[in-house]
């Protein structure tokens, strides 16, 4: 009851709930219906401004941007989603075993930690871009890459309390294996820590998206991508500032109200946190 | 205090050499065959031959990786496929734009978030703190690209205050400097939202200390306790962050610099990349990951400056 | 020199104001002790605090507080800045977190001087070099320049004692001030903390949940009890003849006490329950539902205070009719 109190009345919760919720339903949305086709060319009303063609104007093709933002959300939710869950895998699988075998992996774990966060997603992915050229594949590998460091780090440091607790004790002299402790006392008892750090992986794979699609290393034309619709608006800066200030805003709100969500569910999942927030 | 040092230098050495290892791995070990991928699949036989032949490709792949490895550590980082001149000197010329950008941009996101963190936490769960969190909040989720392009949006095309990008050179420091200023404001903007975030949460932990009663007992104004006792002890966890995020930056700076058309390493490496000329990928893919990992090591031993408790290790 | 009259300590609360110190009147002249004691959640600290005026910020104390004759509760908090460290030391309970890590302790002794009287570097660090010294630190000036971790927690507790006596004020509060610290390092602290009461004449006020540290230091005694002094009167007469029933139970839960009544045999004894919380206490007598010898005339009123011969008080109705 207090629980379900406390998500009523987390304002913070609620609102990045609510914008995630938006965000989400957008992208799915743009799998069915958009108001008009994302790709087709109508010259005429070229750079048009807001409400002049369509709700929110068209591009320098012509292009309805309402559109064009609706699929962006969907391509870059779906890059951002599958490169935290390809991160998460890898680092949890990682983190743990570092946590349950301790000494020598655990320092090999670490440093190979280290060494990854030297490779920020741009970093890695104007090298993956090189070889195999710009695309979906290379955004999700280089945002991946930087995502299992951070959910190594993680999970290890929270399996490490796990492991300190009486009933994992208890496990141990029953005869459990680590793998097995890992996976059923381990795993269940950090899962929601995960869930949280999820969430605003998410929010940082987003502006990592945009940021390569920004650069053209990530998803190549025609699919529209908020960060290549405002690498495209910098040449009509001053002609159409819609183009440069929507999908901007666009990326801006969907990365705040992820970072909201996974701040509240932080707030619900680990109460002691939340004075000092 | 040298055990600790050494120890310290020895896994910031390991970490670099790990990492140039990767790098080496993933630029000249997957790809097969590098020259093919540098000019293409229409490139003729003989040209690709005597490409193989100019990278060293007919040698083992350990003795290239040394070759590098000590080519790297001498300042040789060897020939650009694209510009026929020295990596060297085109990453000089480039660090002279990068390096400044990324110190203003520190400079500029440390002199917001410090402040405002610090007012956050003396004002707790007052209206100046709840505007500090809001600001932190909507800093984050911004682009810095996108922010970026705001900036020129407003201060170039509307007020026209600045040029839209570009950079004069040195000659003119000044010019130079206001060139620099609004890629690094908005390099520095996410820096700092994240920033006053952690140095508030710093500081109300720090200010709960009981150090901080015995300073107030002495007879301390709470502003004085604040200035003299809470703010070093709070930095710590700042300084951390500070270092965790410079990887951050160097990505942000590939991008800003990119919007600004400023010729730093960032748009060589964009450059480097649109030509595929892996030579300069390289060498400034190492370079970056390097810079990241020594700035995380230089945040290790400031720790120790910051607290004494461990300067004897 | 100090006279605390009807001082009181309240705390806004979402549910309405909540009463955490109330009705505490004493004296103490230069030169004694006044010893405070109680269990935890008695009052003692904030008590402590009130007259530091570091309050918690949503506390209030009312009442009055002389020192020398100066009204100190209401002053504003640039006035208490003067008094505090220069007027009135005071000596807090956990060595280990009450001493700035990244400063020297030489450093943390000096400020306060230099803070109120605007001594300069040198005449600063030669005067903590003195404290130090007169603190019991071997080799002070060696010491001088160390950081707080490279001392032991009774040194680090000679550091706070240079610390409160920086500025010769003429009160000293010490709070629990060996309660964290090995039994042998304790005693030492107490000798250490007479000696300079006589030395210097200020006047002490020693907090403790310790009667054994009590007796030992303290002139006169004033017992705390869910906020309220049940007990006050010379050290001498209380430990002879202790006569409230909180009182008594204290020194029957002693290890080794004295002045137990007859008939209470030898036996360690707890006093069952535990002191309630602001908002739960009940609202006659304070220890009415813990009292062997409660009646129902104790619960209508707080209990007034009842003279006993040689100047010792007690709050309660029934004593006479103790055993």
């Amino acid at each position: 009851m207090t629980a379900l109190r406390t998500v009523v009345r987390h304002p913070t919760l609620n609102l990045g709930g609510l914008v995630t919720l938006l965000l989400l339903g957008t992208a799915v949305v743009s799998q069915v219906w958009t108001p008009a086709s994302p790709t087709q060319i109508q010259i005429t009303q070229r750079l048009a401004p807001p409400l002049q063609a369509g709700l929110l104007g068209a591009d320098h093709f012509g292009r309805d941007l309402t559109s064009l933002l609706m699929v962006g959300a969907w391509n870059s939710l779906s890059i951002a989603f599958v490169a935290v869950l390809l991160g998460m895998a890898g680092g949890v699988l990682l983190g743990t075993l570092a946590a349950a075998w301790r000494g020598w992996a655990e320092e090999v774990v670490m440093r190979l930690a280290d060494v990854t966060f030297a490779f920020p997603a741009v970093l890695s992915a104007i090298m993956i871009a090189a070889l195999i050229g710009p695309g979906a594949t290379t955004a999700v590998i280089a945002i991946g890459v930087f995502n299992i460091p951070v959910f190594a780090r993680v999970s290890r440091a929270a399996a490490l309390q796990v492991w300190e607790r009486d009933f994992v004790l208890a496990a141990r002299s029953a005869g459990k294996g680590p793998v097995l402790i890992t996976l059923h006392h381990v795993l269940p008892n950090i899962a929601g820590l995960l869930v949280v750090q999820a969430t605003i992986q998410l929010a940082l794979a987003i502006l990592a998206e945009a940021g390569l699609s920004f650069l053209g290393v990530g998803m190549p034309p025609p699919h529209p991508s908020w960060g290549r619709m405002l690498s495209d608006a910098q040449t009509y800066l001053s002609q159409a500032p819609h183009l440069a200030i929507l999908p901007g805003l666009a990326i801006a709100l969907a990365v705040l109200g992820l970072n909201m969500l996974g701040d509240g569910l932080r707030d619900i999942i680990d109460p002691k946190l939340r004075r000092k927030r | 205090m040298i055990f600790l040092l050494l120890r310290r230098f020895t896994a910031l050495a390991i970490t670099l050499l790990l990492a140039s290892i990767a790098i080496f791995l993933v630029l000249e070990i997957l790809p097969g065959d590098p020259a093919a991928i540098m000019l293409g699949t229409e490139a003729r036989e003989d040209t690709l031959a005597a490409l193989r032949r100019e990278m060293g490709l007919d040698r083992p792949a350990y003795e290239r990786y040394l070759n590098w490895l000590g080519g790297a550590l001498s300042g040789n980082l060897g020939l650009s496929m694209t510009y026929k001149v020295p990596v060297a000197e085109l990453v000089a010329d480039r660090l002279a734009v990068t390096f400044p950008l990324a110190f203003l941009a520190i400079l500029i996101s440390t002199a917001m978030a410090v402040p405002l963190g610090v007012i956050a936490a003396a004002n707790h769960e007052r209206p100046a703190d709840h505007g500090v969190m809001l600001f932190s909040q909507i800093g984050v989720a911004i682009p810095n690209f996108w922010f970026g392009l705001l900036l020129i949006l407003f201060f170039s095309s509307y007020l026209g205050w600045f040029s839209a990008g570009g950079f004069p050179g040195w000659d003119d420091p000044v010019a130079a400097l206001k060139a620099l200023l609004l890629p690094a404001v908005a390099l520095a903007l996410p820096q700092a939202a994240i920033l006053a975030r952690v140095t508030r949460s710093s500081v109300l932990e720090v200010l709960g200390e009981d150090f901080v009663r015995t300073a107030r007992a002495k007879g301390l104004t709470r502003r004085v306790a604040l200035r003299r006792h809470v703010l070093r002890n709070a930095l710590i966890p700042v300084v951390t962050v500070m270092g965790m995020q410079f990887s951050f930056l160097v990505a942000g700076a590939i991008l800003v610099e990119n919007v600004f058309t400023l010729p730093g390493l960032g748009r060589l490496l964009f450059q480097a990349m649109s030509q595929r000329d892996l030579v300069v990928i390289k060498d400034v893919v190492l370079l970056f990951a390097a810079l990241v990992i020594v700035v995380n090591f230089l945040v290790d031993l400031a720790y120790a400056w910051l607290d004494p408790r461990l300067r004897q290790g | 020199m100090l006279e605390v009259r009807n001082l009181s300590v309240g705390i806004a609360t979402p549910s309405g104001p909540l009463a955490l110190v109330e009705e505490v009147d004493f004296r103490l002249e230069a030169g004694r002790t006044l010893g405070i004691v109680g269990e935890s959640g008695s009052g003692k600290s904030m008590l402590a605090l009130a007259l530091m005026g570091l309050l918690p910020p949503a506390a209030r104390a009312s009442g009055s507080i002389r020192l020398e004759g100066d009204e100190l509760i209401g002053l504003p908090e640039a006035a208490l800045c003067r008094i505090r460290g220069k007027r009135i030391g005071m000596i807090f309970q956990e060595p280990m977190t009450a001493l700035n890590p990244a400063m020297t302790v030489g450093e943390q002794i000096a400020e306060g001087v230099q803070w109120h009287e605007n001594l300069g570097r040198r005449a600063a660090r030669a005067r903590a070099l003195d404290l130090l010294q007169r603190v019991g630190i071997p080799e002070a000036a060696r010491r001088l320049d160390d950081y707080p971790h490279q001392m032991s927690g009774g040194q680090r507790q000679r550091v706070g004692i240079a610390i409160a006596l920086a500025c010769r004020p003429r009160l000293l509060i010490a709070d629990e001030p060996t309660t964290a610290l090995d039994v042998t390092v304790q005693a030492q602290i107490l000798d250490l903390l007479r000696e300079l009461v006589a030395e210097m004449g200020m006047g002490l006020i020693l907090i403790s949940h310790d009667l054994g540290v009590i007796a030992e230091t303290a002139d006169d005694t004033l017992v705390m009890y869910a906020g309220m002094p049940v007990e006050t009167g010379s050290s001498a007469a209380i430990f002879a003849r202790p006569a409230h029933p909180y009182t008594r139970g204290l020194f029957l839960a002693m290890p080794g006490h004295a002045g137990v009544p007859a008939g209470a045999g030898q036996r360690l004894q707890t006093i069952p329950g535990s002191v309630p919380e602001p908002g739960r206490r009940p609202s006659g007598c304070r220890f009415a539902d813990r009292c062997a010898y409660v009646i129902e005339a104790c619960r209508a009123a707080v209990p007034p205070w009842e003279p006993l011969p040689g100047g010792q008080q007690a709050r309660c109705i029934r004593l006479e009719e103790l055993p």
